[in-house]
């Protein structure tokens, strides 16, 4: 990207290991990120959901030409809410329908939100990719 | 007394799949279609859900290349490519030149005999069986030069962390440029067949369009972008394994339709035969394995993407230190490319579903990745049930 990241956004760890650079930020600063990463002209590659035992971690990946360009946002196991990014990036539909099946995390506004892979009549509360 | 005319234009609901004879693959969709003409289409996906994400955190990490190597039958290769080259990436393995080489040799013969694939259930879809059976046939000759490199036609088993397990001898060198140079002409008869052929043309030019615009909105990836004119390859964008070795250009056509699609597939084969052929001339010497600790895998995190046959393949990997992986993340290319589906079929003929359906290449089993049907009975797998192994 031409403009560095943490420049234009409030950023509380960054990484950048050859072309990955990883950005840890908080949930309210999600919206300026993505303003952000969209003005550059990135590309949503996809979005990773991950159950870090004491909280859960979402993961945006973005592309830009050979460079990835990851945000991180933490959140809390008891309330797992993150609001859809549809609006920036339209393709993340299917990722965040598959946050919601796998992870059960509730993306708040998303346009369609049934589970992406779990059958209708899947009745195990505990979402698949949870580790309790 | 109803309308005739208001009849004929009422809106029927059309549900194709999973696994119907207009698309061998387990996805539904639903048609909305008035008269002949489709006006709205729904998906339905995750009848092959296999759990791999899961069941790579639930063993240890010797065992994951191999469990990757079958998330796909095409992209058995690129799976394990990917996989290898981000716990190399969190390990600082520094891998020999001549087994990044190897690797690339590989990934190029899977783009290959995965295009020819295509271009064989293209002509079936539109009912020419001539070109399914020819380019099938002469497709055998790539999956004979695997099984020859090998001793496996599909499942290679050739990528290691830190290198590759099967080194080419010189007479495999030999003989295998000998192959290439009979597939390229091959090549030239299955692009002059398809692009050539006025009966193509009037069959499948603006079917299935989808603009540029469309095409980075729905995050489209691999040749269904570049069908549209979305100049993006991963080989030439981040020059992974040995591709920083060679000047590639990421080959494009306009219009996103079955004969762009048709198009960019076909040009992908003679470029893949050229850059094969470069990789067994400059195949450099030495050693195909590198010497690391294979005890334990110290924590950090990779993400990359390699370009499988079907576009962008995006591997996330996350280790603790331990030698478990703390999490992995699959993104294949169809389902990067299913958004897609959704312009290129609305206004589309009932007639046209196969055809557009199987134009962007779909694979569904790396898409999906838990049914288990016993005695006839559908059963629903549990996260306990994976957790207890009773998968």
């Amino acid at each position: 990207m031409k403009r560095s990241f943490e420049d234009f956004v409030p950023t509380i760890q960054a990484d950048h290991k050859g072309l990955n650079s990883y950005y840890r930020i908080t949930l309210d600063n999600l919206d300026a990120a993505l303003a952000f990463l969209k003005e550059e002209g990135t590309r949503l590659s996809t979005i990773t959901g991950k159950d870090a035992r004491d909280h859960l971690e979402v993961l945006y990946h973005f592309a830009f030409w050979g460079e990835l360009h990851t945000v991180i946002v933490e959140l809390p196991y008891e309330k797992p809410e993150v609001p859809t990014i549809t609006n920036h990036f339209f393709n993340a539909l299917l990722y965040e329908r598959e946050l919601i099946g796998l992870l059960g995390i509730d993306v708040l506004g998303i346009p369609d939100p049934r589970p992406l892979e779990l059958p209708p009549k899947y009745t195990d509360p505990t979402p698949p990719l949870r580790r309790v | 007394m109803a309308d005739v005319n208001e009849r004929r234009f009422a809106k029927l609901k059309v549900p194709i799949g999973p696994s119907h004879p207009a698309l061998e693959e387990p996805a539904r969709f639903l048609f909305e279609v008035e008269g002949e003409k489709v006006v709205d289409v729904d998906y339905e996906l995750g009848f092959n859900h296999r759990s791999i994400e899961r069941l790579c955190q639930e063993r240890p990490f010797s065992k994951i290349v191999y469990l990757v190597e079958r998330i796909c039958g095409i992209c058995s290769h690129a799976h394990p490519l990917n996989h290898v080259e981000r716990v190399e990436d969190i390990a600082d393995i520094e891998v020999p030149e001549r087994a990044t080489y190897i690797r690339t040799i590989y990934a190029e013969l899977e783009r290959i005999h995965s295009h020819m694939l295509w271009a064989g259930i293209a002509g079936e879809e539109i009912g020419y069986h001539t070109l399914f059976m020819y380019t099938w046939r002469e497709r055998e000759k790539v999956l004979d030069l695997f099984e020859s490199l090998s001793g496996n036609r599909v499942m290679h088993g050739c990528n290691r962390i830190g290198g590759v397990k099967w080194n080419i001898t010189e007479e495999q060198a030999k003989s295998a440029v000998g192959t290439l140079s009979y597939l390229d002409t091959v090549a030239d008869k299955i692009t002059k067949a398809v692009l050539k052929d006025s009966n193509i043309a009037e069959r499948c030019k603006g079917v299935g369009g989808l603009s540029k615009e469309d095409a980075i909105r729905l995050g489209a990836v691999g040749p269904n972008a570049r069908a549209s004119g979305v100049p993006e390859d991963t080989r030439v964008m981040c020059k992974y394994a040995a591709y920083g070795d060679f000047d590639l250009e990421p080959l494009t056509a306009q219009g996103g339709d079955v004969v762009a699609q048709a198009v960019v597939r076909l040009s992908e084969i003679k470029q893949s035969i050229w850059l094969t052929k470069e990789l067994f001339a400059n195949l450099p010497d030495g050693p195909i394995q590198a010497e690391y600790d294979n005890e334990v895998i110290p924590p950090g995190r990779s993400v990359g993407r390699v370009e499988a046959p079907r576009g962008e393949l995006l591997h996330y990997v996350e280790t603790n230190g331990t030698n478990f992986f703390e999490r992995i993340k699959i993104r294949s290319p169809t389902l990067a490319n299913i958004q897609s589906y959704v312009p290129k079929f609305l206004g589309c003929q009932v007639a046209d579903i196969p055809i557009i359906a199987a134009s962007i290449d779909p694979c569904f089993s790396c898409t999906d990745r838990m049914t288990v049907i016993k005695a006839g009975k559908r059963k629903i797998v549990s996260s306990r049930d994976l957790k207890l192994g009773r998968v």
